[in-house]
């Protein structure tokens, strides 16, 4: 009996003492990995190379709370062509990561798929002649961009990683996973 | 102690009514009785070695031995009741001999596996046995425990699943992995419990709050995975199972050996091992699901030194799985998961295949349990160290491939528990105890934010003791448990470490009464609680919530959950003729912690669903009942049904993602036709699941679509034992979802994107040696 209370006794202290030897050091930082947080839209007038640029961030990405979040509106002319070129950054890295290059360099895995609200007519936007990927299926990082009439609409971009169906022009169609979607205000006046 | 041949053990040898005898014409009459109060021991095995033969002792304790030979008899006894040991007694005339033998064990919680007599703790408990697990070897332990009335399980696909027990599940019930209590990441639903199945023996659930003699966390019930005591007899033994599975092409086989030495028969050990590997799995209408094969392999190993009134044991066990995610269910936004659920077919599609890509969760789980027990005048004396090391990796799809996880948890547990189960005290027999506990969660630098590292040390002290008077038991429990953490949340726009400390301090009360009116009727009532801290990513989730396309924001003012039920059990059992069970069950939740829609977020992927942790309180209550009736010798049937109804008090409404009712019939047809083929089975199941109509007031707001159809199942199963000379072995097919039939379960998460699997057809052998 007081062999095994020892025992016992002993036991615990060994216990006691892998507890209270456990260097607590630095904790974990986690990161967020992929993050994006803004989309930026970069219109030179066709006619003129007179270049606008416009921003969707939102700081947290994924959300969490607090962060800033800035949309900016497209002002743009009616019935005028533009070039367009999208850039994907992580901003929240300084300097600011560009993720466009990886998303390049993954073209294949990757398409920008376009929504312009209301499709036709005032305030309108169409896309056409998206550039290809390696394997000359649409991949839609620069297109270019016509307006419509003046008036006010919405106009949505969106990145899919590892689309099935890389001719599609909806994200319904398309399949895999969305990695961004920005909405702009669309003014054309 | 050495030289005795397998001398356990005192044994005290009254020869009473000696008559003289032909040689190798005694009738023996062998009593065994407990040590201390004489009691007798009743369905004891005793083994006699020199007969080779089995005997088991009466309901006066007594068995009986005819034709022996005078001489000395080298007897196994083998019981629930007391250790293993062996007597060598020395028969030179008939009559009755008397062997007395210490209660071993007085351990509440061992007792749980004798379903028959002395079940040790009143609450309703339910039991898979070794046949049941024979018959579902190779699922995994949800999916077997699905077998038992009351338990449903919470699924992701066919791959990953985790067991419910009347509405509740992860950290709000417990698993006890051969007595120890599992401590793996059950964090969502898509973590499922680490453990191998073919690790143990028998299976038994604990329905309801059991917060007393297991702690924190047991507000739901308790799951104990129990293996087989090791072998009594000197000698080599082992068991071998192979099963094929048809749907995913699945194999599975599993081996176990053990050995107790001749010279130094204390000593015995076991090692056991398994493998799983299948692919694909397939949907009604011939579909695929991609990306969703399972691969398993597991060992475990144990090593126990048995003495008369001491003995240790150390066991060794590790789990090791990676399983694949159907790849559709990792969905990036909101409209992602719309267009998943409104598409008509899977928007992923796919061939059969064995190959694992990403998404993928690589886990391994490694346990370490060093008991040692001691016997004297006080009662039974259990050490119990253990280690537990979880180690989860999860693969994500991601823009670059550099072959690493993007989360990389570990969560180690120490663990140790001193308990007392004293000897009788006039009618009063109980356990005391005090338990310890430190954890470490941790993950590495620079993985995806999931949940804060964190330590967590917790105490208790308990005491549980029953009073026994002619047909009535009284149990009555206390305990009280101390919780601290000390939490580190990654913060702000850096992720700067900030440091959290809490505290819960919490008294849990357990009584229950049973009368057993007579040897077929008894009734149970016990009134018992629990109560868990409130856990890492209730408190600090905030963000993306994978798989499910909404986010979740923890809240750190939480209080501890408590629960108060009662359970109202009875059983009426006719041997080979009726057996009726009946609970219900009335658990008030506190605190009950859950997730309440907020305003949507906009995130760079557009507008999310919000939900916020918050606490109400929940009502609980149901029915289990089952029956079985034996028609004759060969046909039987049995019937069950469980009914949960979970509101929520508070908002007077109820509460999302419980089970529905459900219903389950079977009839047996068992017959033998030969020495070398016998206990043949024929049987044939159904199932019948409701559509879950208590919803949420604001369901819509939540979820979307509204909780699926009732459906229908059908199940066949045939199976017999096969004698070679000496050698035995067990053969059964079974099919599940027979008829193919189309349908999705609300419980799964995978009912947005894919209907439940296709007909799957099982093939099992086992080769006991």
């Amino acid at each position: 009996m007081k062999k095994s209370t020892i025992k016992i006794g002993l036991i615990a202290l060994a216990f006691s003492a892998i507890i209270s030897s456990c260097n607590k050091g630095d904790a974990p930082r986690p990161d967020e990995q992929e993050l994006i947080t803004t989309v930026k839209i970069q219109l030179a007038e066709s006619a003129s190379s007179f270049v606008q640029t416009f921003t969707y961030k939102v700081e947290n990405g994924f959300g969490g709370s607090g962060g800033t979040i800035q949309i900016d509106t497209m002002k743009l002319k009616p019935g005028t062509k533009y070039d367009a070129v999208i850039t994907v950054l992580n901003e929240k890295k300084s300097p600011a990561e560009d993720i466009t290059t990886e998303i390049i360099e993954k073209d294949i895995e990757h398409l920008f798929l376009f929504a312009s609200t209301p499709a036709t007519g005032n305030g309108s936007l169409a896309v056409s002649d998206g550039n290809k990927d390696k394997n000359g299926a649409p991949f839609n990082q620069t297109f270019k961009l016509a307006t419509g009439p003046s008036g006010t609409g919405k106009f949505k971009i969106q990145l899919m990683h590892q689309p099935t169906n890389k001719n599609a022009s909806t994200p319904e169609t398309s399949g895999g996973e969305t990695d961004l979607e920005a909405t702009f205000p669309v003014v054309l006046q | 102690m050495t030289r005795y041949v397998f001398a356990i053990i005192m044994a005290i040898i009254c020869c009473i009514d000696l008559k003289a005898q032909d040689s190798c014409h005694l009738s023996v009459q062998i009593a065994v009785i407990e040590y201390h109060n004489a009691a007798p021991l009743t369905d004891m095995m005793l083994y006699v070695v020199e007969q080779k033969a089995n005997v088991q002792t009466d309901e006066n304790g007594i068995a009986a031995l005819d034709n022996l030979c005078p001489g000395i008899y080298n007897i196994h006894l083998h019981g629930n009741e007391i250790i293993d040991t062996t007597i060598a007694l020395r028969i030179e005339k008939s009559g009755l001999y008397t062997l007395k033998v210490p209660h071993a064990n007085f351990l509440l919680h061992q007792v749980i596996i004798n379903k028959k007599k002395e079940q040790k703790l009143i609450q309703d408990n339910a039991v898979l046995d070794t046949l049941m697990m024979q018959r579902n070897s190779g699922k995994t332990l949800s999916e077997q425990l699905k077998n038992i009335n009351g338990i449903s399980t919470l699924s992701n696909g066919a791959t990953i699943s985790k067991p419910i027990i009347h509405g509740l599940h992860s950290n709000r019930i417990l698993i006890l992995n051969n007595g120890i209590r599992q401590e793996d990441q059950q964090w969502g639903s898509e973590h499922a419990p680490n453990i191998d199945p073919f690790v143990a023996h028998t299976l038994s659930v604990l329905k309801g709050a059991a917060g007393v003699r297991y702690g924190t966390d047991a507000i739901g019930g308790v799951i104990l995975v129990e293996p087989n005591p090791i072998r009594v007899e000197p000698g080599w033994s082992g068991e071998i199972n192979l099963g094929a599975f048809s749907n995913n092409r699945m194999g599975v086989a599993s081996g176990m050996l053990e050995h107790r030495f001749l010279k130094h028969p204390e000593f015995s050990f076991r090692v056991q091992g398994s493998f799983k590997q299948g692919g694909n799995y397939q949907i009604p209408g011939g579909i695929w699901v991609a990306n969703s094969g399972i691969r398993e392999h597991n060992f475990s190993t144990t090593f126990a030194y048995r003495n008369v009134h001491s003995g240790a044991e150390v066991f060794f066990s590790e789990f090791n799985n990676v399983l694949g995610i159907y790849s559709g269910s990792h969905t990036g936004s909101q409209q992602d998961l719309y267009n998943a659920i409104n598409s008509p077919v899977p928007l992923v599609s796919a061939n059969f295949s064995y190959q694992i890509n990403r998404p993928k969760q690589v886990v391994t789980h490694d346990l370490l349990k060093i008991k040692s027990y001691l016997e004297n005048k006080l009662g039974v004396w259990n050490l119990v160290y253990a280690f537990q090391h979880n180690y989860r990796q999860e693969y994500d799809i991601v823009r670059v491939d550099n072959g690493k996880a993007q989360l990389n948890l570990t969560l180690n547990t120490q663990t140790l528990n001193l308990n007392l189960d004293h000897k009788k005290i006039k009618n009063i027999s109980g356990q005391v105890g005090i338990d310890g506990m430190y954890q470490h969660n941790t993950f590495k630098n620079g993985d995806r934010v999931f949940i804060p590292s964190y330590y967590a040390l917790g105490f208790a002290a308990y005491a549980i003791e029953r009073y026994t008077k002619d047909k009535w038991t009284l149990e009555a429990g206390l305990r009280f448990d101390y919780k601290h953490f000390e939490m580190y949340n990654p913060e702000g726009v850096q992720l700067n470490n900030v440091q959290y400390l809490f505290d819960y301090k919490n008294p849990s009360a357990t009584l229950a009464f049973k009368n057993t009116i007579s040897k077929r009727l008894e009734w149970s009532a016990t009134l018992a609680n629990a109560w868990r801290p409130p856990q890492a990513p209730e408190l600090f989730s905030a963000g993306l919530h994978q798989g499910g396309a909404r986010i979740e924001f923890g809240n750190r003012n939480l209080l501890p959950e408590s629960s108060l039920g009662l359970t109202l059990a009875g059983k009426y059992e006719v041997e080979n003729k009726v057996k009726i069970e009946l609970s219900l069950y009335a658990q008030s939740i506190q605190n009950f912690i859950y997730l309440k829609p907020g305003a949507d977020t906009l995130t760079i992927k557009g507008y999310y669903k919000t939900f916020n942790y918050t606490q109400t309180n929940a009502l609980m209550s149901g029915a289990d009942v089952a029956a079985t009736y034996y028609w004759n010798k060969h046909w039987s049937s049995h019937a069950q049904a469980s009914i949960l109804r979970a509101k929520d008090i508070t908002q007077n409404g109820w509460l999302i993602l419980m089970p529905s009712d459900r219903f389950a019939a079977e009839t047996k047809y068992e017959f033998t036709i030969s020495e070398q083929l016998k206990d043949c089975y024929v049987g044939i199941n159904t199932q019948y699941v409701l559509q879950q109509k208590r919803i949420p007031g604001n369901f819509d707001q939540i979820d979307y679509p509204r909780p699926p159809s009732a459906y229908f199942l059908m199940g066949a199963e045939a199976g017999l034992q096969v004698k070679f000379s000496k050698q035995v072995l067990f053969c059964s097919i079974t099919a599940t979802n027979l008829l193919n039939q189309k349908y999705r379960d609300y419980l799964d998460v995978f009912r947005y994107f894919l209907d439940q699997p296709g007909r799957n057809i099982a093939l099992r052998i086992s080769v006991p040696f």
